[in-house]
């Protein structure tokens, strides 16, 4: 060993704030977390669950068929009209659909192709989108002109944009990145206003806490964990562990009381905040291909998750059991989301196609 | 602070301070039985599952095709 590394070694020794001491203090720190948690874990949710009444009848059926994309559909969002649909896909392309009339009504050119992140503004009035270039960009929608005339650069990252979302307005936008962070930006200024460190791979879906008060939200990522994170601190104030592999779509239940996840290692759990524990798991031994996308019906009593099978597993969110499978699509099914009235679900695939479906 | 050899390794620092921060936190939080939080899961979709119209689905879905004949 060389002099200098010798007295780096013997530096660290003594100090507290040496890496090593840091992280055997983590570790002593994370085994009580963790034996704390179980404590609380007086009751299964299968018990629960149990002494509900099972859903009869589920009879969903794709009524609607968006085509027009010529790539691998990796995104979508549902405008606030319950009406308009934005997606993106690998083709470089951001399409917004009247999904009533399966039309198309604006077809916006991105600069580079792998458009993985689309969103609709709270108004309706805009969308963002981005993906391999960095980048969030910001379209204002209008009849009169072409959106792309006047977009606006709002966010850069170091790596690919994975996911965006809108805050409560227009106004702000959080976005995750391949550069394992997430940020909060000022779309007016295009300014950041908080980055939130800690994952330690790519994050990959990002969802806001639908309460008013909550200003937290979740992101799960390529280190296998999903983050809660106070918006106006930056800190991260709950992690949580429990899945095998990566972590592609967070979804916060209905009451802003837990999420759910969805992951390639086939599973999709359930994560309640306030017991800061998994509480559900969603697997059957038949199922062996990876999770892309999760969402809840309006009550929280479905989970619909989207797979690498090209099948959408739809699961009884509270009794863990699968109600049924629906297969609409000839490739994986990449993202969903449910409307915002609750009356449907569309899916994207590496199909190239949307479908909208719905119990009629 | 001891001078360390390279950027990587302040970086690392940083990293395990954040972490033991955040730990730190965590443990500070005030965590409720299950027993409980399921109960008010429950009762959430409950209170909410009559309107939730992909279980109980609404006569009038605007997805719903119109039919194409008319009676006058």
């Amino acid at each position: 060993m060389r002099k200098s590394n010798m007295a780096t070694e013997a530096l660290r020794a003594e100090n507290p704030d040496s890496i090593e001491a840091l992280s055997r203090e983590a570790e002593a720190l994370k085994a009580r977390l963790t034996e704390e948690k179980a404590k609380l874990n007086d009751v299964d949710s299968c018990v629960i669950g149990q002494r509900l009444e099972s859903l009869q009848n589920f009879n969903i059926k794709p009524r609607r068929t968006l085509k027009g994309h010529q790539g691998k559909v990796l995104c979508m969002d549902w405008s606030s009209d319950k009406r308009h649909i934005v997606s993106s896909s690998q083709d470089g392309k951001m399409l917004i659909w009247d999904a009533f009339t399966t039309n198309k009504e604006h077809a916006i050119t991105m600069p580079t192709t792998w458009v993985m992140a689309c969103s609709y503004g709270p108004s309706g009035n805009v969308v963002a989108c981005g993906g391999l270039d960095n980048k969030c960009t910001l379209y204002p929608l209008s009849m009169e002109e072409d959106p792309a005339t006047k977009k606006k650069a709002i966010a850069t990252h170091t790596s690919y944009l994975s996911c965006c979302s809108f805050t409560s307005s227009d106004h702000q936008i959080l976005t995750g990145s391949g550069d394992s962070t997430c940020a909060l930006w000022d779309v007016e200024n295009a300014q950041l206003i908080q980055s939130f460190h800690g994952h330690a791979g790519d994050v990959m879906s990002i969802d806001l806490s639908p309460t008013e008060t909550g200003n937290i939200f979740v992101s799960g990522g390529c280190d296998k964990v999903a983050m809660v994170w106070d918006m106006r601190t930056g800190d991260c104030v709950q992690v949580f562990d429990g899945h095998e592999s990566d972590i592609n779509s967070v979804k916060f239940y209905p009451s802003g009381d837990a999420f759910a996840t969805g992951s390639d290692d086939a599973t999709c759990r359930l994560f309640d905040l306030r017991a800061d524990r998994e509480v559900n798991c969603y697997k059957k031994d038949s199922i062996i291909f990876g999770c892309n996308a999760v969402d809840f019906s309006m009550s929280g009593r479905v989970l619909f998750g989207g797979y690498n099978d090209y099948t959408v597993n739809v699961w009884d969110a509270l009794k863990g059991t699968r109600i049924t499978i629906l297969y609409c699509h000839d490739n994986r099914v990449s993202c969903l989301g449910v409307s915002p009235d609750g009356t449907s679900l569309c899916t994207g695939s590496w199909d190239y196609t949307l479908r909208v479906s719905a119990d009629i | 602070m001891p001078a360390y050899t390279n950027a990587r390794e302040a970086e690392a620092l940083r990293r395990a301070k954040m972490e033991l921060q955040s730990l730190q936190t965590q443990s500070c939080m005030k965590r409720q039985k299950t027993s409980e939080t399921l109960k008010d899961l429950v009762s959430y979709c409950n209170n909410n599952l009559k309107n939730d119209r992909l279980v109980y689905p609404d006569k009038v879905n605007p997805f719903k095709t119109k039919k194409m004949c008319t009676i006058f």
